[in-house]
């Protein structure tokens, strides 16, 4: 069997099994095979075709790292909706103790923390982050 | 050794790939993964495609920030009036915080198990046995807001502590049964007795009104027999006043008086036959001369009606 059908099995067999673990890694790397195949076609020898897939496969890496996909904007994980479903909710304050309250949420009673600049009144206010088990309002 | 280019191309390979992996990570949703760079807190990886700088970077911790439901053991805890209590809770917590979860506990999961189980046992110092039972709320407060009190820098919010059992010693736990059983017997004999009390009630109140009723109508009854009566005694002597007017108009007639005197005589002599036909013993006038006088006026008086009769017959 010629390289290029054996990297493009290769290629292959990587991203079935990249659907199957529903990750990113295996794609990267069966882009590399597939260069490896392009490589082989080219009557490239073995260690060329190698160093291609090698290098095609970092270079992509690299790559996603600068696409949209890796640049997500980076948010400081107290305060990223993605790692705490709790941000972006609401709580209702009944009333302000030095900047800091004791809230009914979800079921449990929290500490609620006033986060700079926002008045220390009675109502409802939304969690803009969360530090520890402390909940920042505003 | 020869190192030959392929041999090379195929290290590199190899090191392209430990690359690839190293470099993209997915982190599920839901978990948050710490990365150290160069052994010191960088950031903490939220859901979706990640990719660090390999070799610099390193994954550190991986978190899963969901509810974790975490079964207390149980233990014996000693209440205010040294009754022995098995307990056992269940905790709900959540990693709020992946950096403070990493590095602020070496184990987050035995210092909440640890600290729940030792605020459950001064918090049940502090009450007495049957407190327990009633007070479970407060007790799972205590436990909450003691953990959260403690625990800021754990990164894991308690969400709630709720006891699953309560088990006093068995001696207890009879004397508990016995005592609510005498309760409801108790209870029991006193809705029966209230049931015989209310029943005689009514038995008496309705034998009052039964009895006011039948004096009412025997009052009433004998309202009318007496009016009946005196309505009678009246007619009677109208009556008799009629006939004896009637009787007086007749004596006053010519041979009034002698008829009268006859129908006394047959009267006399009438009764004097009854006397004499029902009884054994025959009763005599005290004058027997009376009978023999009074059969002779009789005798008078019809000869006398017989004379006038002839006297009248020529006419």
């Amino acid at each position: 069997m010629a390289d290029w059908i054996m990297w493009l099995v290769a290629a292959g067999v990587l991203v079935a099994l990249e659907l199957f673990s529903g990750t990113f890694y295996l794609l990267m790397v069966a882009l590399g095979a597939v260069a490896g195949a392009l490589v082989a076609f080219l009557r490239i020898d073995l260690p060329g075709q190698m160093l291609a897939a090698a290098l095609v496969g970092i270079v992509a890496t690299v790559l996603l790292r600068r696409s949209r996909f890796a640049r997500t904007t980076r948010m400081e994980a107290a305060r990223d909706p993605n790692v705490n479903l709790d941000i972006g909710q609401t709580v209702q304050v009944t009333h302000w103790d030095n900047g800091a309250a004791r809230v009914m949420y979800r079921g449990a009673l929290w500490d609620v923390e006033l986060a700079p600049g926002a008045p220390a009144q009675a109502g409802i206010f939304t969690i803009r982050a969360v530090r520890g088990s402390t909940l920042i309002v505003s | 050794m020869d190192i030959t280019f392929g041999g090379v191309t195929l290290v590199i390979l190899i090191v392209a790939l430990v690359f690839v992996f190293k470099t993209i990570n997915v982190v599920p949703q839901q978990h948050a993964w710490v990365v150290e760079r160069l052994g010191k807190y960088h950031a903490t990886l939220g859901p979706g495609l990640n990719i660090v700088v390999p070799f610099i970077d390193r994954i550190a911790y991986k978190h899963s920030l969901k509810e974790i439901p975490l079964d207390v053991p149980s233990q014996v805890c000693i209440t205010k009036d040294n009754t022995q209590l098995q307990v056992d809770g269940i905790l709900y917590f959540q990693v709020t915080d992946a950096m403070r979860a990493s590095y602020g506990s070496s184990n987050y999961v035995a210092a909440i198990t640890q600290l729940a189980q030792t605020t459950l046992r001064s918090v049940i110092g502090r009450m007495e046995l049957d407190k327990t039972f009633e007070e479970r709320d407060q007790i799972n407060t205590s436990v909450v807001n003691a953990i959260d009190e403690s625990a800021a820098n754990w990164g894991v919010k308690v969400l709630r502590y709720e006891i699953k059992d309560l088990t006093p010693p068995a001696d207890i736990l009879h004397a508990m049964q016995a005592q609510i059983t005498a309760e409801r017997g108790k209870r029991a004999l006193i809705a029966a007795s209230e049931g015989r009390k209310q029943e005689q009630i009514n038995i008496a109140t309705g034998e009052r009104e039964a009895s006011i009723a039948r004096s009412e109508g025997e009052k009433q009854a004998a309202i009318n027999r007496a009016q009946g009566e005196a309505a009678a005694i009246t007619a009677i002597a109208e009556a008799t006043a009629g006939a004896l007017r009637q009787v007086g108009a007749a004596i006053e007639e010519p041979g009034g008086s002698q008829a009268v005197n006859l129908r006394v005589a047959e009267q006399y002599v009438d009764a004097f036959g009854r006397l004499a036909k029902t009884n054994n013993t025959l009763i005599v006038p005290a004058n027997l001369g009376d009978m023999s006088s009074l059969i002779a006026t009789a005798m008078q008086v019809v000869k006398t009606q017989k004379a006038e009769r002839t006297v009248v017959r020529p006419e």
